[in-house]
Formats: structure tokens, C-alpha cells, sequence
């Protein structure tokens, strides 16, 4: 239990330290070089860049790289919110599953080594 | 205090027919990927749109958003499962088989997920298949280069056809075999049999009561749970429909990849394209570990900690991913490496 209970602090702290960290980094350096200059090489329709398709029709004055990050960007945004919820979700349900199952050690005094040999995978039998 | 208890035993109860119900929803994924195949066009300039026209329709929308539900709750139920499994500890020959070859239904689950992102056709599709394809062409096969055949294979105008018979037969045929003989090692099927074995000698005279098998508390909480998953994933497909994002552009990439696959993308923000194929297979190693590490006494030991810490870092990266800023990483790897087209 003990060691639950530490694990548990650790857990809690890594998670609230990067969930910080996450809002205060996570639209990268502000006023930075944009990705334009960023990912020069790979703007569609800009010299040297590279086509895309649709329908199997190739595009040849294509979108730039920032209009196309722009066509996704509130499917992302909706995206990045329901996979935050989704990851707490599981934590709780984690959270659950570790309340039921976590192997304590017996509260009842062994008798002999060779009691209960095979019996402390049962997770009911050591609650 | 009592009633805690009682409640607390038929949670623990519960838990232990997760496995169960992974079998349910398998089922949900089959009818529902059945039924979306048939209005699916697996040709490179056809597949994004017979999407569109699958999201555009109410039913088939609501079937394709069946689909994606059914899929999310399965690696939810997958992953207590496996934690549950790790808690009372995968000793002894039947569970440590039952374990190892639920890693390998874990790894066809992964890679039947990750095909099925490819088939939306859309840009996070396009962006998904090439960090497939430059990790495996441009790093793997650079160790390995018996690789690049195999690539060949699932690259150009008939890679989409491909993988589509990958996801709708070859692996669903791969996991239902394997899921038989992991039921087989495992304990908890093992026991829900236990009626059947019994009266096997009735069963051979003609004089069978199957009700032995369905009047079992286990197989009752199955079904329980069976019609409480489905009512989630019904109400789910109706309020919030599955993401579908604008036409592929190649050489770009502005999206991220499915919840499930984040603690890749943070990897790769913090050691780049490589990551992805270098971390993957040694979480499933440290996994494999597991029924070493545990040991056949009271309390936790090193398997449940090495288990607990593991998921632990993958769901704090996951979640870190999830709200980081977008990071170009096939894009970074073919500007220092010099990567050419992607050939797709």
C-alpha cells in the first residue's frame, strides 16, 4: 500500500509538472521563424515543392504548406481535446482497475511458506 | 462497510471478464467494418471520396462512426485488461502463454488500427503512411535491406487495395486464431468452460443443457457489459461523429496520429523520425519481460512495478503529445536526409 500511495505521488507529479510545461510550451516559441521558412523545401505550389492529388488529379498550383494546416485545423483542434480527454479518461479507469487489483500483501499471518502457494494472483483473496 | 465490499468484490469480478467483452466488441468491429466495406473504394483516387460519401449519408455515417467508437473502446478495454492482467501477475506456464500471446493480438490490434487510419484516405491517412514508409524504406531497410521488398509491395497505385484486404480479412482472420488459443491459456475462459467440460459425455448422448454456460455469473457480466458498451458506442456515433480531415497532400505533414499512438509522436519531438521504429519494439520487449519479473508470493514485485511505471511514462507522454504544438517530422527527416519523393 505504501508503495501504491508513493507510486501514486510520483505519478501525480510527473502528470501535473508536463501538463504545465504543456501549457506554457505547447504553441512553440512565439514570434519564431514561420513554417514557411520553417519547411521551405516541402511548401506546395512554391518552386521546388512537392504536388498533391486529389481525385487522382495532381495539383500543380497546390495550396501552401500554411493553408493546408490551416484546412485541418479545427478537425485537429477538436482532435487534440477529445485525445486529452480520452488519456485522462483511461487514467481513471486505470485508477480503478489498480483500486481493485493492486496486489497487497495479506493481511492474515502466513501459517507456513507452503500456504497460499498459488493463491496470491487472486486479487479477492487479498483484499 | 459491508455493501462496500460486496461492491468492491463484483467490481473485481467484473474486471476479470474484460476479456470477454474484448470479444464482444471484436464483433461490433467486424459487423460495422463489414458493412462499411461495402460502400469503401480501396483506389488511390477514389477511396477519399467514397469517405466523403460515407460521412455524407446518415446511416452510413452512423455505422463509420460505429466503427471508429467500437475501435476506441477496444484499446480502452484492451489496456485495463492488460493492466489487470499485470496486477495478478501472468505466472505459472498457461498465463504467461495466455500473456505472450496476448502481446501478439496487442500487436495485430496495433497494426490493424494503424491500416485502418491509412484507409480514411484523408491527410492524416497520407501523413500516417509516410512515416510508415520512410520508417521502414529509409531507416529500417538501411539495416535491413531485405525490408524495402516487403515495402515494395505495400507502396504505389495498389498499396491502398492491399492494405485494405490486410485490414478486412488477413488480420481479423490472424486475430480470431490467436484469440482461441489466448482464451485457451487463459484462466478465466478456462473456468467459464467449465460447465461444458462437465457434461461432455452428456453432450455426446444427445442430452446437452447449454444453460450450464449462459446462467454462469461470468458470461451474465459479459453480457451485462456487452449491452452497456453498446449503448455507449450508440450514443457516442450519434453526438460526436468520427474525424475525417480535408484531401492528402503529399510531402507535408500538419496533422497528428490517433490518441493511442501519442507517446510515438512525443518520442519523436524529443529523438525524431527514428523513434518510431526503434521504441515500438522495445515496449513490446520490456511487455514480453513482464512474467519474468513476477514472482509467486503476496504484494506487488518488479513485473507489476516495471508494468505500472511503463504505463505510467506512456500516458504522461500521450497526454504531453496531445496538447504540444505540431512538429514536422517526416518533413525534418527528408530535409537532413535528403529524402526525394515519397513514391506514394
Amino acid at each position: 500500500m505504501k508503495i501504491l500511495t508513493i507510486f501514486l505521488i510520483i505519478f501525480l507529479t510527473i502528470l501535473a509538472t508536463l501538463s504545465a510545461g504543456v501549457l506554457v510550451l505547447a504553441h512553440g516559441e512565439v514570434g519564431g521563424p514561420s513554417d514557411e521558412v520553417l519547411h521551405e523545401a516541402t511548401q506546395i505550389g512554391l518552386p521546388g515543392a512537392k504536388e498533391g492529388h486529389v481525385g487522382g488529379k495532381e495539383v500543380m498550383s497546390g495550396l501552401t504548406r500554411t493553408e493546408l494546416a490551416n484546412l485541418v485545423h479545427d478537425e485537429q483542434d477538436t482532435e487534440n481535446t477529445r485525445s486529452a480527454i480520452k488519456i485522462i479518461l483511461l487514467v481513471l479507469l486505470l485508477g480503478v482497475i489498480l483500486f481493485l487489483f493492486y496486489p497487497r500483501k495479506s493481511l492474515l499471518v502466513p501459517q507456513s511458506a507452503a500456504v497460499g502457494a498459488g493463491e496470491s494472483n487472486n486479487a479477492s483473496s487479498d483484499s | 462497510m459491508e455493501s462496500f465490499a460486496k461492491i468492491k468484490s463484483e467490481l473485481q469480478q467484473t474486471g476479470l471478464v474484460l476479456g470477454g467483452l474484448l470479444g464482444i466488441l471484436l464483433v461490433y468491429l467486424l459487423v460495422s467494418g463489414m458493412m462499411l466495406a461495402m460502400f469503401y473504394t480501396p483506389r488511390p483516387e477514389e477511396a477519399y471520396q467514397s469517405v466523403v460519401a460515407i460521412s455524407s449519408g446518415p446511416i452510413t455515417s452512423f455505422i463509420r462512426n460505429f466503427h471508429y467508437w467500437s475501435s476506441d473502446l477496444f484499446i480502452f478495454i484492451l489496456f485495463l485488461h492488460m493492466t489487470r492482467v499485470a496486477l495478478t501477475k501472468p505466472l505459472g506456464a498457461p498465463r504467461r502463454y495466455a500473456w505472450w500471446l496476448g502481446l501478439g493480438l496487442l500487436l495485430m490490434v496495433g497494426a490493424e488500427m494503424l491500416i485502418g487510419t491509412f484507409l480514411r484516405a484523408d491527410q492524416e491517412a497520407l501523413e500516417a503512411y509516410s512515416h510508415f514508409f520512410i520508417g521502414t524504406n529509409a531507416i529500417v531497410a538501411k539495416y535491413i535491406p531485405p525490408v524495402s521488398i516487403l515495402i515494395d509491395f505495400f507502396s504505389g497505385r495498389a498499396a491502398l487495395f492491399r492494405f485494405s484486404i490486410l485490414h478486412m480479412a488477413v488480420i481479423p482472420f490472424g486475430l480470431l486464431s490467436l484469440i482461441v488459443l489466448h482464451g485457451l491459456f487463459a484462466p478465466t475462459f478456462r473456468a467459464m468452460l467449465m460447465p461444458w467440460k462437465k457434461i461432455s459425455d452428456a453432450a455426446i448422448r444427445g442430452s446437452l443443457k447449454p444453460e450450464g454456460f449462459f446462467s454462469s455469473p461470468s458470461v451474465r457480466k459479459i453480457g451485462v457489459l456487452a449491452g452497456l458498451s453498446l449503448a455507449v458506442i450508440m450514443s457516442l456515433s450519434i453526438a460526436l461523429p468520427a474525424p475525417l480531415l480535408s484531401s492528402p497532400y503529399g510531402g507535408v505533414e500538419v496533422t497528428k496520429p490517433p490518441w493511442w499512438l501519442l507517446w510515438v509522436v512525443a518520442a519523436e519531438n524529443i529523438w525524431g523520425l527514428t523513434a518510431i521504429v526503434v521504441l515500438p519494439p522495445l515496449l513490446f520487449l520490456l511487455f514480453a519481460a513482464i512474467p519474468l519479473f513476477s514472482k509467486n508470493r503476496a504484494g506487488a514485485d518488479w513485473g507489476v512495478y516495471v508494468y505500472l511505471v511503463t504505463i505510467a511514462v506512456l500516458v504522461v507522454v500521450s497526454f504531453w503529445a496531445s496538447q504540444a504544438g505540431q512538429v514536422a517530422h517526416t518533413e525534418q527527416f527528408m530535409q537532413q536526409h535528403g529524402v526525394g519523393n515519397l513514391g506514394h
